[in-house]
């Protein structure tokens, strides 16, 4: 099964790298359904980008299913398991070739849906909870996508080649909130990191590289249409706001998987302001790169799991470098890849970014912004080497790990190559006249300069924090940070009691006064007045009998 | 179409075992799906008996439920011992239902529409499993009967002015014979309680969960959709009477379908769940045929085709568990998939197409109403979309519910699923998730003002 997804891979690859040459497209309709002058159809558009995507999907699919093979070796389960990852990247092939938005829509419902029954996978109370979190907050995206499915109606198509007019506000606020949802933006962050209680083959593919960029995705192929700026620039903001938010959180994370989570949602904080800075190819290339660059992050920390005994903890990690030599090494080169460190993968998607931003009219505190952003998210990936590889140890005396996992090893040695040069590949590919950068030399070496500042203070927070003793002292200072600014609560308990209690007050009425002015109110309504009535009526078979002879009589009489 | 009116009266002829009308009825079927494909929107098969799409892809519904409604009765002891009784009643059922779908003849129609309450009454009443079954059947007949009374008299004096019965002849004149708003509101009440729309839905969880499987399935696939059905007809030429009427219907049942949806979430009980979903499902089908756009009836009409194969579907999966549990309650039903796992994959696909999942035809459906209502006026994309959201909400909790969690179970053996259940479950999901790639097939191609 991997090696047929890395078939498929290299296949799309090599489309791509055609369709980039020659500016070739390929496209096949099937009509489901038409009327009154539409038609709702599935719209396959191959093309350079989606072709690349796919292609980059496909490989780490592969990659995740042959790691999967020694994660989970449970084999009914794996085989159970080795067909939700292919319907998800089947869902993620139809939203990635669609062309329209309604084809579009059947592959975004399928990923939301295919990615609950992958978070519970394993059946604990966590997981259920977990996975209702992830496929609720997603489905409020879907009703967006189902909305503006709606409002499209009044533009001449679905497609978002064919038309060539600006959306106006309505329309892209809906496919905006679509994207957020499902890319984990500022109000509806609370899945990413509850989702980490899936098993890691599934946050290695959908939680680091697939479903969460199947909102930028979306973004990236719409960029043309949005131009409605007062929407555009609450997403940049939203975007970096949910940057910072995920770096704080993530330094003060113990979760090893909810420490990559949170490296994961900055990143995408990162992309979707971004694309609503205006710079589409910018995203994809960040994309792609940050796809590799986690899954093999999230595929290394499932070593490191599996070596310390199965629990997550980084406070009882550390030391794992002596032991795993080369785990250790991909973990190190993957992180600098995120890291920005230059000519590595993540270098050439961040670091463009970055200076093409600052190239346009900024104010300070965007510039402070930046540097946070890069500089942070360093400190977390030192925190994240320190606290599980380089740290002193602080497992239990009877752990040991080893590194003769065959499997797991070359699972992980394609993506390691590719986040080694994809940067460079990418920005080759993807934008042939390179760009022109003048930038002041303080600008020019921001991201450098915050990301040594950055690394010093990971560092310098780890060694202050040793066995976690600080942060307990200072708790209630960095609680509002390690509950990602209590944005969990909007999510979770407190939308769903407060229902529960709507909900109470409604059956008052349906049960009340609805049987009070229907069914029940009226048979009482009836039996009181008629036993009323009762009293009146004559019930004595003497009188009955009395009335009886009498109106005969008359009768008589008349007649 | 003659054949199979014929094989209906066949059926007449007292088939002792359920597997004799089980035989019957799938000849019936065969008959019906050479017409599937046709190509002429409207025929004429008796002197008043007729069928365009949308009578014709109900007729075929009803006949495939009938079948799976026997298929999956023939676990329950009471009705295999009473076989020819049980056979009549449902036998008369179809035949009511197939002379509502297909007359022309207005007052007919009021007579069939009617006379389908009758055994479906004599099933809840006969075979259902509680004692509250009583109060469910009069709840039914008392609330369609009442609101259809008011009916029988606009059909009467609609007929009487005109000179005839027949729909082809009433339609052709303009509707300026009534000026009131009331009297349209009073054509689409005894829809409305039939379909239903909120205030009036009482009937339906109560008649919904005490009926026997077969009666839950009946209710739910076809004798909802005669409320659809009779809307649809009606408003196709009375749609200048009803123009003031017609933003409140819609905020009615649309207001209405949110806060059953809302109240679907916290139950307890699982027909109870299932029921109240379909008034939510409902909702959307009255708003978006109450539209008048052609987006607007194909949207209820493949809700209504969609609709009937899951909820049908849900509540035989719902009757399984129950059958091996002997409980309806959510506190007793949990953690299922670990000893019912090929049922935990039924009920799945069965809660994802309730949520309006692809590739199922409930989305065809809902894009098509969600597309309708919101271009009648944006202000309703509220209702819409706590709609959307919490169908979500109540089907994967339905199905988290009942398959996740801790299995209680310890001092009971639970038989797995036989085939004959697999095969039910099949034959439900299988048509719901093929049609979307043919909608064309139940697609009503004429626009509402010539229905």
């Amino acid at each position: 099964m991997s090696l047929f997804l890395y078939l498929v891979s290299i296949i799309f690859l090599i489309f791509s790298l055609n369709f980039v040459m020659l500016n070739y497209s390929v496209m096949f309709e099937w009509e489901i359904f038409s009327t009154a002058g539409k038609i709702f159809l599935f719209n396959f558009y191959v093309d350079w980008m989606s072709a690349m995507f796919f292609s980059f999907v496909a490989l780490i699919s592969g990659s995740v299913l042959y790691f999967s093979g020694s994660y989970m070796p449970m084999d009914k389960s794996l085989r159970k398991f080795m067909f939700m990852v292919f319907v998800f990247v089947l869902s993620m092939f139809f939203m990635v070739f669609s062309l329209n938005l309604v084809s579009m829509m059947l592959g975004w419902d399928g990923l939301g849906i295919i990615s609950y029954i992958l978070v519970v996978f394993y059946n604990n109370d966590k997981s259920n909870s977990a996975g209702m979190l992830t496929v609720m907050s997603n489905r409020v995206g879907d009703a967006a996508l189902l909305l503006s499915i709606a409002c499209f109606m009044e533009m001449s198509s679905w497609n978002y080649l064919v038309l060539n007019i600006h959306l106006d506000w309505m329309m892209s606020a809906l496919v905006i909130l679509a994207a957020m949802t499902k890319s984990a933006q500022i109000p509806f962050s609370a899945w990413l990191p509850a989702a980490m209680a899936a098993p890691t083959p599934v946050s290695a593919l959908v939680h680091s590289s697939t479903l969460v960029t199947a909102g930028v995705y979306l973004l990236i192929r719409f960029s043309n249409l949005m131009q409605c700026f007062s929407i555009l620039s609450l997403l940049i903001y939203l975007g970096v706001l949910t940057t910072l938010m995920a770096s704080l959180s993530a330094l003060f994370e113990p979760d090893l998987k909810k420490v990559v989570a949170l490296s994961t949602l900055s990143q995408l904080g990162i992309m979707m302001s971004t694309l609503a800075l205006g710079f589409s190819e910018l995203a994809f290339i960040h994309l792609l790169t940050h796809a590799v660059f986690k899954a093999l992050l999230f595929m290394c920390s499932g070593k490191i799991i599996h070596n310390v005994g199965g629990y997550q903890d980084t406070r009882k990690m550390g030391g794992e470098m002596f032991n795993l030599p080369v785990t250790s090494m991909i973990m190190v080169l993957s992180s600098y890849a995120l890291c920005g460190v230059p000519f590595l993968a993540g270098f050439y998607s961040k670091d463009l970014i970055i200076e093409a931003s600052l190239m346009g009219d900024m104010f300070f505190m965007n510039y402070c912004l930046y540097m946070l952003s890069v500089g942070l998210s360093t400190s977390y990936s030192f925190r994240l080497l320190f606290m599980s590889m380089v740290g002193p140890t602080n497992q239990s005396s009877y752990i040991s790990s080893d590194e003769e996992d065959w499997i797991m090893l070359i699972s992980k040695m394609f993506l390691l190559m590719l986040s080694l040069v994809s940067g460079a590949f990418l920005l080759w590919v993807c934008i042939p006249n390179p760009w022109m950068v003048s930038l002041v030399a303080g600008s020019k070496w921001l991201s450098f300069t915050s990301l040594l500042l950055g690394m010093v203070l990971g560092v310098w927070l780890c060694f202050w924090n040793t066995k976690g003793l600080w942060f307990s002292s200072m708790l209630t200072e960095t609680e509002v940070f390690m509950t990602m600014w209590n944005l969990p609560k909007i999510s979770g308990m407190k939308l769903s009691f407060s229902s529960m209690y709507l909900s109470l007050s409604f059956s008052k009425l349906d049960l009340g006064w609805v049987e009070v002015f229907g069914g029940f109110g009226l048979y009482n309504l009836l039996s009181n007045k008629g036993s009323f009535l009762e009293g009146w009526k004559l019930n004595n078979i003497k009188n009955i009998l009395i009335v009886f002879i009498l109106s005969l009589v008359f009768l008589e009489i008349w007649v | 179409m003659m054949k199979t009116m014929s094989i209906l009266l066949l059926m007449m002829m007292k088939p002792t075992k359920l597997m004799n009308s089980l035989c019957l009825l799938t000849f019936m079927f065969i008959f019906l799906s050479f017409l599937i494909k046709h190509d002429q929107e409207w025929f004429l098969f008796y002197s008043s008996l007729s069928s365009d799409t949308l009578s014709f892809s109900l007729i075929c519904l009803s006949t495939l439920i009938m079948i799976l409604m026997i298929m999956s009765s023939t676990s329950n002891t009471n009705i295999t011992y009473r076989a020819m009784y049980f056979s009549l009643l449902l036998n008369s059922l179809l035949m009511c239902l197939f002379l509502t779908f297909s007359t022309l003849n207005i007052i007919m129609f009021y007579i069939m529409f009617e006379a389908s309450l009758i055994p479906t009454f004599m099933l809840i009443l006969g075979w259902g499993n509680q004692p509250e079954r009583s109060q469910a059947g009069i709840y039914m007949m008392v609330y369609t009967v009442t609101a259809s009374l008011p009916l029988l008299i606009i059909f009467l004096m609609w007929s009487n002015k005109i000179g005839s019965a027949s729909l082809h002849i009433l339609y052709t004149y303009d509707s300026n014979w009534l000026t009131s708003s009331l009297w349209a509101f009073i054509l689409v009440l005894a829809f409305s309680v039939k379909l239903p729309t909120y205030l009036v839905h009482v009937w339906l969880p109560k008649a919904h969960v005490e009926a026997p499987v077969a009666g839950s399935m009946i209710l739910a696939a076809i004798l909802l959709k005669l409320g659809g059905y009779g809307l649809l007809r009606m408003i196709s030429k009375t749609s200048n009477l009803m123009a003031p009427i017609i933003p409140l219907l819609i905020s009615w049942s649309l207001a209405g379908g949110a806060m059953i949806a809302l109240l679907c979430v916290f139950q307890n009980d699982i027909k109870m769940l299932i029921a109240l979903s379909s008034v939510a499902h409902m909702a959307m089908v009255m708003s978006g045929s109450l539209t008048l756009s052609l987006w607007g009836t194909n949207g209820a009409q493949f809700i209504m085709i969609g609709h009937g194969f899951c909820s049908s579907a849900l509540f035989c999966v719902a009757n399984m568990t129950y059958e091996r549990l002997n409980s309806r309650s959510f506190f007793a039903i949990k953690g299922m998939q670990v000893i019912l796992p090929v049922m935990s994959m039924a009920w799945f696909m069965l809660c994802t197409s309730n949520m309006a999942s692809p590739p199922s035809l409930n989305l065809l459906g809902e894009m098509n109403s969600i597309t309708a209502i919101f271009s009648w006026t944006y202000f309703l994309s509220l209702p819409l979309t706590i709609m959307v959201f919490l169908a979500a909400a109540y089907s994967l909790f339905l199905f988290s519910q009942s398959q996740h969690g801790k299995l209680s179970l310890k001092t009971q053996s639970i038989s797995p699923a036989t085939p004959r259940e697999w095969l039910i479950l099949f034959l439900h999901w299988m048509p719901l998730n093929l049609l979307f790639l043919n909608p064309c097939s139940i697609q009503l191609f004429i626009l509402p003002y010539n229905l």
